[in-house]
């Protein structure tokens, strides 16, 4: 089977049309509301103050080249190196410097980038056990670390390195040689475009697409790099092959997931492509690094010989925007300041000190919406907050009595006076970035599972009773919550549900809090399980479906994040593992759909955890900043904001406003 | 005991007390939760716990307590403190790099306490009882009560945001030693140092009433000196010895105002970056920042006991 990927598919779904994209002609939009606050508060929770926003008309033929944009930073950039970091700064830092194979538009469909063009050459119907001829096998000590300085790209899924002294494993050349065998999940190809320069000059060929493959390897982005990836391996100057371990269908999106190295950046040891260890990063980005002052700021100027500039946009064969659009970010300096308190970054937009900041609370951001001075740019994000019950201790085990609590958390509340209508209660566990490949129908899914979400007093209580009733437990039943202090509007949200809880009449719920890490220390620690409490964390998902349900829930994350009170159930496990590891539902997107809604459904059933809404990705500015529309993820804001043809976005700065 | 050998002596008391400082701060950072290990993988699904424990290990994070710091002090008397695992920077290097920042930001808030207490409490002992006394009494009272991210939040309220005389962000392209930095000094510096001048004008006051009443002031008094000269030169002289007792204390509480002072400033001290370095987990970083602060607090000791000697010739080293 081949599927080629010239340019992704251009249907027209739901959430464009609610957008209003693809408006015709010279006119593109932006995502930036001037602040006359009106409509958040006549919205209600649901469409909450960034679903229902109109959206900032812009005309390219205005497009004013040039200037400095002023960001603030919420954190320092640990780490200009791409493996070797995992912050949030930090990516954000790489993505004007470092690009990847692909792109993605803000509903995660896929455009070649670096690649001209890509396409899935091959499929096979393999698990993990495939490559146990190929596999070498190696020590484990008692905490499971095993005795190899290789990269393990596969370890045998029968061996366990905690309980077996030896387990087996496939490393980076043995993966090589089953590859030669022609044993592997999939295989993947990719045509690069042919002229692309990195900022040293050097130009992009297919070796720095393999060497870049093999610097992560053993870095702090190895585990989920080679959760994917087998293989990548040359096929000529400008082919390269990646190679999946298993059929995956997120393989599409997580393969080419990788910023690609120069030559000679790729020999660096890790960490230390940083400018603290004397190696300025250098990738193919429209931005090259100029000055870096640890834990103060950084400086970016535009790259001259950027490919997309020489090349024109219109060289991109699925670009089909406005003859206007530019041909490469306008804007010349970025110069971005590291400011950790939210005050001090809130001041400093209001001096005009900054264009441009993130992460403020969300009645900094109210404030910011009621002037004209500022706008605010925000999409629904795949952040997401959740409690999970103790379904290991009595009387948890019950579902009915989850399903009930479930009922007691108040979400139009949370989402309307804790966050002030800036969040979307959780109606369904996924949300709208995941739904392409998440849900057959999003409208339909949230039509079936609100009722099971909506707060319900009266059908909590009818709950309680028949677990009253069947089991003879007797109410009311102590329990602890358990959050992070460093949170307020978690803790808040926190005291809500208590509240609601308590006022039942079946819980004496008492609310704990605790500093970050000792909190992460004792969530993630194997024996938590057993305590009964109903911890609460927040995480960011991505456009797979996945990342809503398997974290929270496989059998594989007790222990470890974020199946903290230790749910196993062999029957969702293999729902979820179905709904992405199955070659069926690689070749047939539809079925993959059905599946992740019998996944939802059965979690609704269930209701091991309790998903209470969905977070946003934001950004306020000063008027002078133009155009700015957010992405949904943190790590690529700015980078997506700058300059991204899959979009029609792009920014500049008009002074004069 | 001459003076020189007092000092010797209060130097080398250094060594096992930095020690006993280093023991207890590694071990009490070893029994709070989290290492940069769990930092990285808190929140990601695809870490095991075998992995984890390869991440832990690869940063010699795996051993016993007791190894680790032995490790630790091992390099630390080889005069290497250890790299930042997030970054992999020398803790040196970083330490070296905010020090500065840390120090001038530091002279600069005991300089402001100094030029606004004496005359203030010269001032307010002189007028005992009346309304300036009472004003000033009431604003120094108001300067220990209030917490310092409060008044540099209104600092940079009033000043920075309704008047614009001062940016929110200090200019972190300017060295240190470039004069307009002594401007920008200025809303840190007082912030910090606020405090610390309501302690030494409400000292300075009452120590100075105190000394009016004394035979040899009414002595010099009825000599014919003059006023002034009874105060400024006899009354001041022997009241700044309770003012040097406390100096010590208040130098402590500069260094540790400066941890919230600096995050409220985006000031790059050590103060700002001893917070990274805690809720990083950066083992290293923390142990360094401390023992400079060890260091640094001893030596302001030193200076105070020094100091009184200056002062008040009848004080002996025993």
């Amino acid at each position: 089977m081949t599927r080629s990927h010239e340019s992704p598919d251009h249907d027209v779904n739901r959430r464009r049309l609610l957008r209003g994209m693809g408006a015709a002609g010279v006119v593109g939009v932006s995502g930036c509301l001037g602040g006359d606050g009106g409509e958040g508060e006549e919205n209600g929770s649901d469409g909450g103050r960034v679903g229902d926003r109109e959206e900032q008309e812009v005309d390219f033929a205005d497009l004013q080249e040039g200037g400095t944009l002023r960001i603030a930073a919420t954190a320092n950039v640990d780490s200009f190196d791409p493996p070797y970091s995992t912050d949030a700064q930090s990516t954000q830092a790489q993505g004007f410097v470092f690009e990847q194979l692909v792109t993605s538009d803000r509903d995660g469909n896929l455009y070649p980038w670096l690649a001209e063009a890509y396409e899935e050459v091959e499929t096979n119907d393999v698990d993990r056990t495939v490559y146990e001829e190929y596999m070498v096998s190696v020590g484990a000590n008692e905490e499971g670390v095993l005795d190899t300085e290789e990269q393990v790209i596969v370890r045998h899924p029968d061996d366990d390195p905690i309980e077996d002294d030896e387990v087996r494993v496939l490393t980076p050349e043995e993966a090589a040689a089953a590859v030669d065998d022609g044993v592997f999940g999939m295989q993947f190809r990719y045509r690069l475009r042919e002229g692309i320069q990195f900022h040293d000059g050097e130009e992009l060929t297919a070796e720095n697409v393999v060497r870049t493959a093999e610097r992560y390897e053993n870095s702090d982005l190895s585990a989920q790099t080679y959760d994917s990836l087998l293989h990548a391996r040359a096929v000529d100057e400008y082919t390269v092959d990646l190679y999946a371990q298993v059929p995956d269908a997120e393989a599409e999106r997580e393969l080419p997931g990788l910023s690609i190295h120069s030559t000679e950046q790729a020999e660096l040891e890790g960490g230390e492509l940083d400018p603290r260890q004397g190696n300025d990063p250098i990738g193919t980005g429209p931005y090259t690094l100029e000055a870096f002052e640890d834990e103060q700021y950084y400086e970016l100027a535009k790259f001259e010989e950027y490919w997309v500039e020489r090349a024109g946009v219109d060289s991109i064969d699925w670009f089909d925007g406005p003859e206007e659009y530019p041909d490469g970010p306008v804007i010349d300096e970025i110069q971005v300041e590291i400011v950790e308190d939210d005050a001090s970054r809130s001041a400093a937009l209001q001096n005009d000190e900054v264009d441009v900041t993130t992460g403020l609370e969300t009645q900094t951001l109210d404030q910011f919406d009621d002037s004209e001075n500022f706008r605010i740019a925000a999409v629904e994000a795949g952040s997401y907050d959740y409690v999970q019950y103790p379904v290991n201790v009595e009387p948890w085990d019950d579902a009915r009595l989850r399903r009930a609590v479930n009922h007691l958390v108040p979400r139009e509340n949370i989402a309307e006076n804790v966050f002030n209508g800036w969040v979307r209660p959780a109606w369904t566990d996924i949300p709208s970035i995941a739904e392409e490949s998440g849900t057959t129908d999003p409208e339909a899914l949230e039509e079936r599972l609100r009722p099971y979400n909506e707060y319900d007093p009266e059908r909590a209580d009818e709950l309680i009773g028949e677990v009253i009733d069947d089991t003879g437990i007797e109410t009311p039943i102590e329990v602890r919550l358990e959050v992070n202090a460093d949170n307020n509007d978690r803790v808040q949200m926190l005291e809500l549900i208590a509240e609601a809880m308590e006022q039942s009449g079946h819980f004496e719920a008492s609310l704990e809090t605790y500093e970050w890490n000792t909190y992460i220390a004792r969530v993630l620690d194997p024996e938590y399980q057993n305590d009964g409490h109903i911890p609460c964390i927040g995480l960011s998902g991505t456009f797979n479906p996945e990342s809503f349900c398997n974290a929270l829930h496989h059998s594989e994350n007790v222990g470890q994040c974020c199946n903290l009170n230790g749910i196993n159930d062999p029957e969702l496990d293999r729902l979820m593992d179905g709904a992405r590891y199955d070659i069926e539902v690689i070749e047939d997107e539809q079925l993959r759909a059905e599946r992740y809604d019998e996944i939802w459904q059965y979690l609704a059933d269930e209701r091991y955890s309790s998903i209470t809404h969905f977070g946003i990705t934001e950004a306020v500015m000063n008027t002078a900043v133009v155009g700015f529309r957010a992405n949904p993820f943190i790590e690529t804001l700015y980078s997506f904001a700058l300059y991204s043809p899959q979009e029609r976005q792009a920014i500049w700065l008009d002074r004069e406003e | 005991m001459s003076l020189r050998r007092f000092i010797l002596y209060r130097v080398l008391s250094i060594i096992p007390i930095l020690f006993g400082v280093s023991v207890i701060t590694f071990g009490l950072f070893h029994l709070t939760p989290g290492d940069p290990v769990s930092q990285m993988v808190a929140l990601n699904p695809d870490i095991t716990a075998s992995q984890e424990a390869q991440l832990r290990a690869r940063y010699e994070l795996d051993g016993p307590v007791w190894q680790q710091y032995l490790a630790w002090i091992g390099n630390v008397l080889t005069g290497d403190f250890g790299m930042v695992l997030r970054n992999n920077r020398p803790v040196s290097a970083i330490v070296l790099a905010r020090l500065p920042e840390t120090i001038a930001l530091g002279l600069f808030g005991w300089a402001f306490a100094l030029v606004i207490a004496i005359p203030t409490g010269i001032y307010a002992a002189v007028n005992k009882d009346r309304f300036g006394d009472t004003v000033s009494r009431f604003v120094a009272l108001s300067g220990i009560s209030i917490p310092n991210f409060w008044l540099g939040l209104m600092l940079i309220l009033v000043f920075s945001l309704w008047a614009g005389l001062w940016p929110v962000i200090p200019p972190s392209r300017l060295p240190l030693y470039h004069p307009r930095m002594l401007w920008y000094l200025i809303l840190p510096g007082v912030t910090i140092g606020t405090a610390a001048a309501a302690s030494i004008m409400r000292v300075l006051r009452t120590s100075m009433a105190e000394e009016m009443n004394e035979d040899y002031v009414t002595a010099a008094r009825a000599k014919g000196l003059p006023e002034r000269q009874v105060v400024l030169k006899h009354v001041l002289r022997n009241s700044l010895i309770s003012v040097v007792t406390l100096a010590a204390t208040l130098t402590a509480g500069i260094v540790a105002g400066s941890v919230v002072v600096e995050v409220v400033f985006n000031w790059p001290g050590l103060g700002r970056e001893l917070i990274v370095a805690i809720n990083a987990r950066e083992i290293n970083l923390l142990m360094a920042i401390t023992l400079f602060t060890g260091v640094f607090i001893i030596l302001a000791n030193l200076l105070a006991d020094v100091l009184y000697a200056v002062l008040d010739p009848r004080i002996r080293y025993d």
